[in-house]
């Protein structure tokens, strides 16, 4: 079964302020209906924010929007407490499990560390995976400023969601500091931490619907992930010039995202989605993902998908979703190896008929232009920002306060305003 | 006939410096007979972090006050506060040794020395020691043990401390200025409980929030007797910080926005409705959105209750709170902040005024002169301690008079 072959239906879900902010940058960007042949369905995801706070809820750029626990925040928010977060989402619990019925796949994107996202998030995923659907939380855990009160609700809360979702994917936001430049505000790197969010969500869904050189189906993914309840730890890199399979993997294996080289070498699966044009080719995908698996110490069930994106062109990017888990491993013939070159041509005939002939010509002449345009502007990977040190914080952000010595609260710095402590973005 | 004495209260906030003048009269009552107020420069979460600007803004204050009430100012009574000031409880035990074993003047004074003996940090001072009750012999809730009967007598105090160097600042910033002398200090939440609080309440149980420029403070109530003080330096200052960073714009504007169109509510009207700053030097935004002004408002405010909320809960008193909360200081002037305090706190909210004193409404009207007002509800009971006592023996006896006396009568 593939999804471009049958309607799968598939439910993005933003939990709490970070999650429904994450979700606002994919609403933006969109993520593209699957095209396939013409008895297809289109398959739409649902993308929908869930919030208590009901000002934050409103301005949300999702078409769906799920007001939750209104007797018990009464539209105010969780207050930072994930029980209260947790209250809220039991007193909607049928409303949710309407919302998440007949679901086959359930994103969960929430930022931990305070109410709703640590409370109501784990609750949710919980009743997706009841409602039968393969469930993926999408996690980011605190900045170490926000303070032990945050850095410990996040740690409970992603216990507790690693047991309610089939895996979840944890992105500490203090590995986001080490990806920034040293001139990036406290918001910068808030911004980032939404972005990575999206960024996720977006690419495990490209990876499931688009057409392209290798496809894994819905199927696969189930049986990879369905509950291992582990850690799952994720990381991207882009590559661009003449050697961008090299690139990118090395951008990806010295992502900070990792952490410690460790997750790689005690990875059983790793999950390894490509992303390039229309020019990609298969040689480019073995390169990347033998670099990638030689990285691993064990030998671990590799998992490809590559997808092709004709808006792409001269770029390749590497998704890469490492696990480490004590859970069943995947089957044996997941684990095989890439697909031959045969089956490579098969592909790209499939892919070229689904994409329109017409376009792919005019699309071709601006690759080039792009492709000589981006090799001017060449980025350099991220491997190259890896910092030891803590990065100050821009001294800005405390405004009246920044000679003046700090509130803090249950080490919590009061003194930063408090929409920038809970992640509320402004206008 | 002898005029009525002078009781000066002065409280050197992060957003003025008030100054009150009140009148004690024969019958024990307060009347407030000028009020004097300078804006505040030099001082950040009820510190002074620069002391010679400090001095000229209380100069003024005292001034003013002067022209108010027609007198001259000599002592004062000063308010302390900031985050160094903290609180705790503790307990003194004394055995009942005299005849018949009846307790007696000197057992309360022994069991109020050891109550008063505790681990306080050693550079910091007691502000008060504020006796809650009294015990004989396990039966509790006695309110003046001399006399009765029994073999053991026991007095729980709440005490009210500070950082003696931080206290001594705001001293010496006064007496900087001759001829000002301050005659004693008082934590700022206790003085605004005492202007604030009828008896009843006091007995019903309450708590009071001070939410001022640069600090909150708050003081519970339950059963006659502070149970629970403190401050948390969060006030005004920072509501309109946040407005500045979250727009964008100048200090001075967010100052403005908040005071004069600020809301803490949330409401559907403003979702479309802006605000233009018109002549203005804005480095941001020349229009505000009103919902994002009110949005940035209800955040910190909100998280500003809710830690009070915690310590309300740490207390363990949230359930003895009959007469409910009492909110003071200027941000009770905030539009919504009953609703949301009521919402947050889950308890009935009133704003508080002035209500044990008399004299010009101008003044018993406004939550944010609570504070100094209650300065002078202290001063007077020190006062009125003073003329009681009828041996004045010497300043060590005169000041243990004093103390005890202050403590026996538990702010009434």
């Amino acid at each position: 079964m593939s999804l471009r072959d049958t309607k799968v239906r598939i439910l993005v879900l933003g939990v709490g302020g970070a999650g429904c902010n994450a979700l606002d940058r994919v609403a933006m960007d969109g993520l593209p209906p699957t095209a396939g042949s013409e008895q297809s369905e289109v398959n739409t995801p649902h993308l929908v924010a869930i919030n208590t706070d009901l000002q934050a809820l409103s301005s949300s750029l999702c078409s769906e929007k799920f007001q939750l626990g209104l007797k018990t925040t009464f539209g105010l928010g969780a207050g930072g407490d994930p029980a209260v977060g947790r209250k809220a989402a039991m007193e909607d619990r049928d409303r949710l499990a309407e919302l998440l019925r007949g679901a086959d796949m359930v994103f969960v994107a929430a930022g931990l560390g305070g109410g709703t996202g640590s409370g109501a998030g784990p609750f949710v995923a919980q009743l997706a995976r009841e409602a039968g659907a393969l469930t993926l939380g999408f996690v980011t855990l605190p900045f170490e400023f926000e303070g032990e009160r945050r850095c410990e609700q996040a740690a409970a809360a992603m216990a507790e969601f690693k047991r309610a979702a089939d895996a979840v994917i944890c992105v500490p936001n203090d590995k986001l500091f080490e990806m920034s430049g040293e001139r990036a505000t406290v918001l910068d790197v808030f911004r980032m931490a939404d972005d990575l969010l999206a960024e996720g969500v977006r690419a495990l869904w490209r990876m499931l619907t688009k057409p392209g050189l290798i496809n894994r189906d819905f199927n696969d993914l189930r049986r990879a992930l369905e509950s291992r309840h582990d850690e799952i730890v994720f990381a991207f890199g882009t590559g661009e010039g003449d050697d961008k399979a090299m690139a990118a993997a090395t951008a990806v294996t010295g992502s900070p995202l990792l952490g410690s080289s460790t997750i790689l070498a005690e990875a059983e699966t790793i999950l390894v989605s490509l992303r390039g044009g229309l020019e990609m080719t298969m040689t480019e995908v073995k390169r990347a993902v033998s670099q990638i698996s030689q990285q691993c110490g064990q030998k671990p069930h590799v998992l490809v998908a590559a997808s092709v994106d004709e808006n792409f062109g001269g770029k390749l990017s590497v998704l890469l979703i490492a696990s480490r888990g004590r859970s069943a491993a995947p089957e044996a013939a997941l684990a095989g190896p890439l697909p031959s070159d045969r089956e490579m041509a098969v592909s790209m005939l499939e892919t070229m008929a689904a994409a329109d002939p017409a376009t792919m010509a005019t699309k071709a002449g601006q690759h080039t232009e792009q492709a000589a345009e981006k090799a001017a502007h060449k980025r350099p990977g991220d491997a190259h920002r890896l910092r030891q040190q803590r990065l100050a914080l821009d001294v800005n952000v405390k405004g009246r306060f920044d000679k003046v010595e700090p509130t803090i609260y249950e080490g919590e710095d009061l003194d930063l305003p408090t929409f920038l402590r809970r992640g509320i973005k402004i206008g | 006939m002898s005029r009525p004495h002078c009781i000066v209260g002065l409280e050197i906030g992060t957003s003025k410096i008030c100054t009150v003048v009140g009148e004690l009269r024969d019958d024990g009552a307060v009347a407030i007979i000028g009020v004097g107020v300078c804006p505040s420069r030099g001082v950040r979460k009820a510190e002074i972090v620069d002391l010679d600007t400090a001095e000229q803004c209380v100069l003024q204050s005292a001034h003013a006050a002067e022209e108010s009430a027609g007198v001259d100012i000599r002592g004062v009574y000063a308010g302390i506060s900031g985050a160094h000031v903290g609180s705790l409880n503790n307990r003194g035990v004394q055995p009942i040794l005299g005849e018949h074993n009846e307790v007696s003047e000197s057992d309360v004074e022994a069991v109020l020395r050891h109550a008063r003996t505790i681990n306080i940090p050693n550079q910091n001072v007691i502000l008060h020691a504020l006796c809650r009750r009294y015990e004989v012999d396990g039966r509790d809730d006695v309110d003046n043990p001399v006399g009765m009967s029994g073999s053991r007598l026991q007095a729980e105090v709440h005490v009210i401390h500070a950082v003696r160097s931080r206290t001594e600042n705001a001293i010496r910033c006064i007496r900087d200025l001759p001829p000002l002398e301050v005659n004693e200090v008082a934590f700022n939440g206790y003085a605004a409980a005492l202007a604030v609080l009828t008896e009843e309440q006091k007995q019903l149980g309450a708590l009071v929030i001070d939410m001022g420029g640069g600090t909150t403070e708050f003081v519970i109530c339950a059963r006659g007797a502070i149970r629970h003080s403190g401050v948390v330096a969060v006030g005004g200052d920072h509501i309109a910080n946040d407005i500045s960073l979250g727009l964008k714009i100048p200090l001075s504007a967010a100052e403005r926005l908040k005071v004069e169109y600020g809301s803490v509510l949330l409401e559907d009207t403003l979702k479309s409705q802006t605000i233009s700053l018109s002549g203005e030097i804005s480095i941001g935004a020349t229009v505000i959105f009103k919902d994002q002004l009110c949005q940035i408002m209800r955040l910190r405010v909100e998280e500003t209750l809710q830690l009070i909320k915690r310590e309300l809960e740490k207390s363990g008193c949230a359930q003895l709170l009959g007469a409910g909360v009492f909110l003071t200081g200027g941000c009770a002037h905030l539009r919504g902040i009953q609703q949301l305090a009521e919402s947050v706190l889950g308890l009935t909210v009133q704003i508080g005024t002035a209500k044990t004193v008399m004299g010009l409404t101008e003044a018993l009207d406004r939550p944010e002169y609570t504070t100094p007002i209650g300065i002078v509800r202290f001063g007077a009971t020190c006062e009125e301690m003073e003329r009681k006592s009828a041996r004045r023996a010497g300043p060590i006896k005169v000041f243990l008079n004093k103390f005890l006396d202050s403590i026996r009568s538990r702010q009434s």
